[in-house]
């Protein structure tokens, strides 16, 4: 039982890892329409960043995270002027070739510079092993996952609803072109969107590294992780993408846990399931 | 080179011979106009005569074939919708086109500007929009969508306004109580205006000067006094039997 407690906490865990990843796929699939394939290529900048901060620089783990999410905006917010942004009007099949391409290139790149094998990455002792609280050992990493998943999701919300920068972004959603007579600069509002985005997703590749191991494949691997959260969430919609990748990580967790023969096929028939009975996803709008 | 009105007045938008369109086809015919600081021009003409297509074309959203436009002097004719309107030219577009997933509060403070136009006093002008700030765009009546597209392009604190059709849909108390504000504000301030409105009357009574469109072309211009008192003509090209209440 007790046992349980700790991988039901490891669902949970990684339940915060794929909404930090798959955020900002939602936000620039939902609400900005782009199909950007590569988003897990970012987050996977995020996870190479931090392991050599760590590893190599003798980084402080916290230092590293936020380090790993300023590089992936920055790589994000590069990407999306000098390619993406081109192909905000063309066809999703055009923006996927795109996109897909920008994956197989980080997936190459990554293995030049860095090497084909696993990475490790080091957490500081406070972070290591378990806290004891009442009966239960709790790991500490997973613990820190879910406190700082919390706080990022809220502050994240709390940016689209609540704040002058949020009502842009869904102001020019709506009405692009009233949007632009309102004063306001929509390709760069939607550059600053996309380097938000690209920044959770390097944060949430950082902290995954320990959780998932990162290798010059990543980007594929979650590829389909982050569009099974986001279209199962529905698109564009932060809490719908949140409840997903609650559900998934912890369906997946345990369900490898429970029937490990099937375990890795769980989430893909669950995900079949919801969308055939919700093809517009938990949150989203009929369409 | 003011076409009306006296040689000393600046020239605040000056068109000269633009063609506008959609894709392939052009609706609007070398056109050229003036206004001046602070002035006032009627646009008027049959549904699909172009009046829209050219407010487009002076907001930014539709690049003219040929000519040139300029505002306060400077040649605006590629420059993008955005920096146009904090160059001083707000757009109230036919049908509103208000953010349905935003408050009304949030409606305005996106397109806040420095100036004399701040959120309070629009609530000063419209009380409702006061009473309603929390609602979200697609929970207010059409009056009220009306007053917030208004208001929201007030706080841009324009130099020019474009009205397209600001009484259209109105139920005729709504009308009077928005024509009203749109009086005010305008002889109340050093801000021009474009106003294309069906209520010739209105809109004639308005602005100093007028022009009539027809099929793209500008068949008419002038006073509006004198363009009032051209019963025949308005018949012919704005298909109004008598100007309700002419200057
Ligand atoms: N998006 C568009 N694409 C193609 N043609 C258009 C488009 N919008 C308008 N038109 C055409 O341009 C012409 C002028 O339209 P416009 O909207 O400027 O007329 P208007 O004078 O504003 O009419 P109304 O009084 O009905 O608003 C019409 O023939 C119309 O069919
Ligand atoms: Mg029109």
């Amino acid at each position: 039982m007790l046992g349980f407690v700790n991988i039901l906490l490891g669902g949970i865990a990684y339940g915060f890892v794929l909404f930090l990843m798959a955020g900002g796929l939602s936000i620039t699939l939902g609400l900005m329409g782009f199909a950007n394939m590569a988003h897990a290529a970012l987050a996977m900048v995020g996870g190479y960043t931090a392991a050599l901060l760590i590893g190599k620089a003798g980084w402080p783990f916290l230092a590293a995270v936020v380090m790993a999410g300023l590089t992936a905006a920055l790589t994000g917010a590069i990407l999306e002027r000098t390619l993406f942004r081109r192909l905000y009007q063309a066809s999703e099949l055009e923006q996927v070739l795109l996109t897909i391409g920008v994956v197989y290139a980080a997936i190459a790149a990554a293995t030049y510079l860095v090497g084909p094998e696993q990475m490790a990455i080091a957490v500081p002792a406070w972070l290591d092993g378990n806290l004891r609280i009442g009966p239960v050992d709790l790991n500490r990493y997973r613990l820190f996952l879910i406190v700082t998943g919390l706080v990022l999701l809220v502050s994240l919300v709390g940016l689209i609803e609540h704040t002058t920068f949020g009502a842009k972004i869904r102001a020019a959603v709506f009405n692009r072109r009233m949007t632009a007579s309102c004063g306001i600069d929509v390709d760069k509002l939607y550059a600053l969107a996309f380097a938000l985005g690209s920044a959770l997703a390097g944060i949430g590749g950082a902290l995954s590294v320990k959780l998932l191991g990162l290798d010059p494949n990543f980007p594929i691997k979650f590829l389909t992780e982050l569009l099974i959260v986001v279209s199962v969430g529905g698109l564009g919609s932060l809490r719908g993408t949140f409840l997903a990748a609650m559900l998934f990580g912890i369906i997946d967790v345990v369900g490898k846990y429970l029937l490990p023969e099937i375990g890795a096929f769980i989430i893909y028939a669950t995900a079949l399931a919801l969308l055939t009975v919700r093809p517009q996803g938990l949150v989203g709008r009929p369409r | 080179m003011s076409i009306w009105g006296s040689p000393v007045a600046e020239p605040l938008l000056e068109i000269e011979n633009i063609d506008v369109g959609y894709g392939e086809g052009v609706v609007v015919h070398d056109l050229s106009l003036t206004i001046e600081v602070g002035g006032s021009l009627a646009l008027l003409g049959r549904n699909g005569a172009g009046k829209s297509t050219l407010i487009l074309a002076i907001a930014g959203h539709l690049a003219p074939r040929g000519g040139r436009i300029r505002f306060g002097g400077q040649d605006i004719t590629t420059m993008p919708p955005h920096r146009r309107c904090r160059m001083g030219i707000g757009w109230v577009p036919q049908g509103r086109e208000v953010f349905a997933p935003l408050t009304v509060e949030e409606n305005l403070r996106i397109a806040a500007a420095p100036g004399a136009w701040t959120l309070d006093r629009v609530y000063e002008l419209f009380p409702k929009l006061k009473e309603r700030r929390g609602n979200f765009g697609n929970q207010l009546s059409g009056g009220e969508q009306q007053m917030l597209a208004i208001g929201r392009a007030l706080v841009t604190n324009p130099r020019l306004l474009l009205l397209d059709e600001p009484l259209e849909g109105l139920a005729p108390v709504v009308a009077q109580d928005v024509a009203r504000c749109i009086t005010d504000i305008t002889q109340s301030e050093s801000m021009a205006v474009v106003l294309i409105e069906q209520h010739a009357g209105f809109a004639l009574g308005l602005a100093r000067h007028a022009i009539i469109l027809e099929r793209g072309l500008a068949v008419r211009s002038g006073a509006s006094g004198a363009i009032a008192a051209d019963l025949d003509a308005l018949e012919q090209h704005v298909g109004i039997r008598k100007p309700v209440r002419a200057a």
